[in-house]
Formats: C-alpha cells, structure tokens, sequence
C-alpha cells in the first residue's frame, strides 16, 4: 500500500482543494485569462533565465525551446477565449507565486540563486501540471478536459527539465534537501490559500 | 465511344507542375539527403580506414612470428593478439557493412512517397545511431531495416508480423504477444548500459468481448527505476502522436506498483488502458510517431523505431480464430 504523498502528482505535499476544479467552471473566463497570463509569466521567466545564465550552454539549450513553447500555449489559450467568443482580462496579481518568492534565497551566492530559481521554476510547473490534470479529469466539457490534458503533459516535461538541470548544475543531494524545503513551504502556502475558480494557483 | 485523355492528361501536368518543383526544392530534398549521404559516406570510409590499419597490425604480428625466432611463450602472446585483432577486424567489418546498409537506405529515400520521407530519414537516423554506439549488428539491421527494398514498402510499408494469440481458459480474453515498440538509454547513462538499454517498452492489445484494451510494459535496466521514476498513478495518461500529428490520450486503469525483477536486476511497470473504438481505428490505420507517458517524475516522450507495430497488432487481435 501507497502513501498518499507517493501518489500525489510529481511529489507535491499537499493535493490541491476538490473544490477548486468546480468553482473553475464557473469562470470559465477568469481562469482561461489566469492561465493565458500564467503561460506568458513562464515564457518570461524562461527568457529572463537565459538572459541572466548565458554562460550555462546546458540550461540554454533547454530552456530556450520551451520559452516558443510556453508561448505556443500563451496563443493555444488565447484561441481558445476566442473561440468562446470570451476576452482576455487583465493580469493580476498572482498570491501564489509571491508568496513561494519570499521563500528563494534573495542573498547568498550567485550559484545558490540559480539553484532556487530553478526549483522554484520547477515548482510552479509541477502544481501547474497538478492542476491541469484535475482540469483534465473533472471538467464536464470533453473539449476542455482534452485541451488540459495537453498542457498537463508539457508541464510535467518542463518540471522534470528544471528538476534535472538543477542536478546537473548542483550536488544531488543539496538539490534534493532544497526540493523538500520548497514541497514543505508550498504546502503551507497552498494550504493557506483560499480555493479561487478564476485562478489557476 | 473513344476519349482522346492526351489533352487532359498534358493539363493535368500543367497543373501539378508547381508541385513537383516544390517537392524538388524542399529542404529534406536539397539539404538533408545530400548531407546523410556525406555523414554515411565518411563513416565507410573511416571505418575502411580502421579495418585497414587494424589488417596492417596483424600484417606486422604475423610477419614477427615468421622471421623472428621466439620461444614458445613469445609465439603464443602473439598468436593470442592475431587472434584479438582479427576479431576485432571482425567487429569492424560488421560495423562497416552496417554503415553500407544505412547507405543503401538513404540512397532508396528518394523512391518513398513524400509523407514517408522524412519518417524514414529518422529511422535511418537512428540506425546510423546504433551503429555509432555499437548497438546493432548487421544481421539485426538487415533483419529491422532492409526492408525497406521491398518494392512493396515503397508504397506501403507494413513490415510481415508474426501474429501470435495468447487466449484464456474460457476463451474470453484474448491477447497478443508483447511485441517491442522501441528502446532508449539517455547519453549520460550510455557507458553504464552498454550490453542492453536502459529502458525497453514492449506493447499488446487485449480483447474482451466486444473490449479493447492497450497494455504497455515499460522494462528498465535497474533496480532503481522507482527512486527515479516513482510509482504510475491510476488515471495517468498516454498520449500517442500520430505520423500526421493527430493524437489520442489513454488512461491508465491499472494501481499495480512495478515489479522488482531480482534475478534480472530489471524494475517492470505494466499500463493497462482502456480504448475507444475510434482510437482502436485510429491505432490500426496510422504510424504512430512518439508516445508520452506521465511518470510521477515528470513526463517523458519517446520516439517510436517501429511505427507500425499497433497496425500489425490490431490486425492480429481481429482475427476470429
């Protein structure tokens, strides 16, 4: 028999509220704005990567394809507003993200920042992934729950990327410890965190 | 009553001109194939050249035997290199006509239809990949991809399939044997797996009653493979792309955790899913192209080495008797 944490999707602590995927449904509006604006944050955050470790071929490499990836998916979302004849809203202000932000190390050396931002990274992508999936399940639309199921996937891949590259650029075991670190910390947050249908996190 | 066709057919080259020109011109046509041939030509070459000086060697070894006088202890030293090095010429030879089958391949590419072109110039890809890596011998090769010369397979490639039943006691199940999709070992773990793969995935098809199911059996070199690839939750996907970037998802239905094989060292992970009748069509028209699995690690896609493997199993899995 498996714990419950075992099977929590990619490791995460705490599994996201059941109610959640229902009050999605009725913003239907609000969560695809939320979502677009999460895929455009991802392609940002990507870019900014690059731009601040250009002397990491490995991680340039890696990372440069997923930023036409994630903004691939910024247009996937945006179509399907359209499509719904929905506009996109503004973006707000994401509680989720600033609240794991205070946890990444803001001194420190300049290797030990790229180590956090990476797990951070990687952390955003494994509840994205999460979130997707129970969209993916539970959506009473086939047209939706296929269309999530096709970001939960990329997610996942670009989870592992993160996780990956963090082990190629630092100890193992240093990553991993830091790994729980964030798991715990985010399981506190997210427990924290009123269940919103017009937010993805 | 007679139709002169000469007029329509003179049109009807008119019209498809363009498009010759454009398939004349496309990248794969001006730049890909070209490029292959020098890739495939240098490697004859350099393996010509390996077979040589290795020839040379046991030239040098057989020439000290004949004119120095040595004692028996000497001679057999040197007898046992001869015999090294030969087999290594052996090896090398072996490479090499590997090297000359990928070289006939890619000269065939241009009598494929358009759509198999670029599939086949992968598959010759990672041919010339095995080869690199001293993953194929020659009568393999020839076995998985000489295939390809069939007349028949420049218009429609199904490779023969032995189609082989497994049914229950009761005849209510029926099953295929697994057959092997395909097999990967990422660069960084190449030198640790060296005489097999890290991960081999074999698939089948069930059938209950008027019920298909798709199982897939993912066998990893390791004993460790739960450490880095957890445990497959229940309602895990599959995604299965097709050649034409058509896609289907499956869900995985089985909790089973994956077996510890001691005695081979190998960790076993089983998916049993369930499929619809439109995705059994689907799977039993179309190339598949790549898989993706949702392991809890994160997700994983593999490319397929034999894209008609779910073709030839349905076709098996639908026979009455």
């Amino acid at each position: 028999m498996h714990s419950n944490k075992e099977l929590t999707t990619l490791g995460l602590h705490l599994p996201t509220d059941p109610r959640w995927v229902d009050l999605t449904q009725y913003s239907l509006e609000e969560i695809l704005s939320d979502h677009a604006y999460c895929e455009q944050k991802a392609a940002s955050t990507c870019i900014s990567l690059i731009q601040m470790w250009p002397d990491k071929t490995r991680l340039v490499d890696e990372v440069a394809p997923v930023v036409t990836e994630e903004w691939g998916h910024f247009r996937l979302v945006i179509s399907e507003l359209n499509k719904r004849g929905l506009k996109l809203g503004f973006q707000r202000k994401d509680e989720y993200v600033n609240s794991i932000l205070q946890f990444t190390k803001k001194g420190g050396s300049k290797e030990d920042r790229l180590l956090d931002q990476l797990l951070l990274c990687a952390l955003i992508e494994a509840r994205s992934c999460e979130r997707f999936k129970l969209l993916s399940e539970n959506l009473p639309e086939e047209n939706l729950r296929e269309f999530y199921r096709h970001f939960m996937i990329s997610e996942a891949g670009h989870y592992r990327m993160f996780i990956e590259l963090a082990e190629h650029y630092f100890d193992q075991k240093k990553v991993r410890t830091r790994w729980q670190e964030f798991l715990d910390f985010e399981a506190d947050i997210v427990k924290d965190l009123k269940p919103r249908g017009d937010r993805m996190h | 009553m007679k139709i002169n066709l000469f007029p329509a057919l003179i049109l009807l080259f008119c019209l498809f001109e363009p498009c010759l020109e454009l398939s004349a011109n496309s990248p794969s046509a001006l730049i890909q194939k070209p490029e292959l041939q020098t890739i495939i030509h240098q490697k004859v070459e350099n393996q010509r050249s390996l077979i040589v000086s290795r020839h040379d060697v046991i030239d040098g070894l057989q020439k000290k035997l004949k004119e120095s006088k040595l004692d028996s202890k000497s001679e057999k030293v040197i007898l046992n290199q001869i015999k090294a090095n030969q087999k290594i010429v052996k090896s090398f030879e072996d490479k090499m006509q590997c090297y000359l089958l990928a070289q006939t391949l890619t000269n065939q590419i241009q009598y494929l239809p358009n759509y198999k072109e670029s599939k086949e110039t992968k598959r010759i890809l990672s041919l010339i990949l095995k080869i690199d890596r001293n993953k194929i011998h020659y009568k393999e090769a020839k076995k998985d991809y000489s295939s390809l010369f069939n007349q028949g397979m420049l218009v429609n490639y199904i490779p023969e399939y032995d189609c082989k039943l497994e049914v229950t006691q009761d005849g209510k199940v029926k099953a295929n044997q697994f057959a092997q999709l395909f097999s990967f070992t990422p660069a960084e773990l190449e030198k640790h797996f060296v005489e097999q793969e890290f991960l081999e995935t074999y698939c089948r098809f069930l059938k209950s009653g008027k019920k298909y199911f798709l199982e897939l059996k993912f066998e990893f070199g390791t004993p460790k493979a739960i450490q880095l690839y957890g445990i497959i939750e229940e309602t895990s996907p599959l995604k299965l792309t097709f050649i034409d970037e058509d896609y289907i998802y499956l869900q995985n239905a089985v909790t089973a955790p994956p077996e510890q094989q001691i005695k081979t060292g190998k960790t076993v992970y089983k998916m049993q899913c369930n499929i619809s009748r439109s995705d059994f069509k689907k799977l039993s028209k179309k190339d598949v192209d790549k898989l993706t699995v949702l392991w809890p690690t994160g997700s994983e896609t593999y490319e397929m080495m034999k894209l008609h493997v779910f073709q030839n199993l349905s076709k098996c899995i639908q026979i009455k008797n």
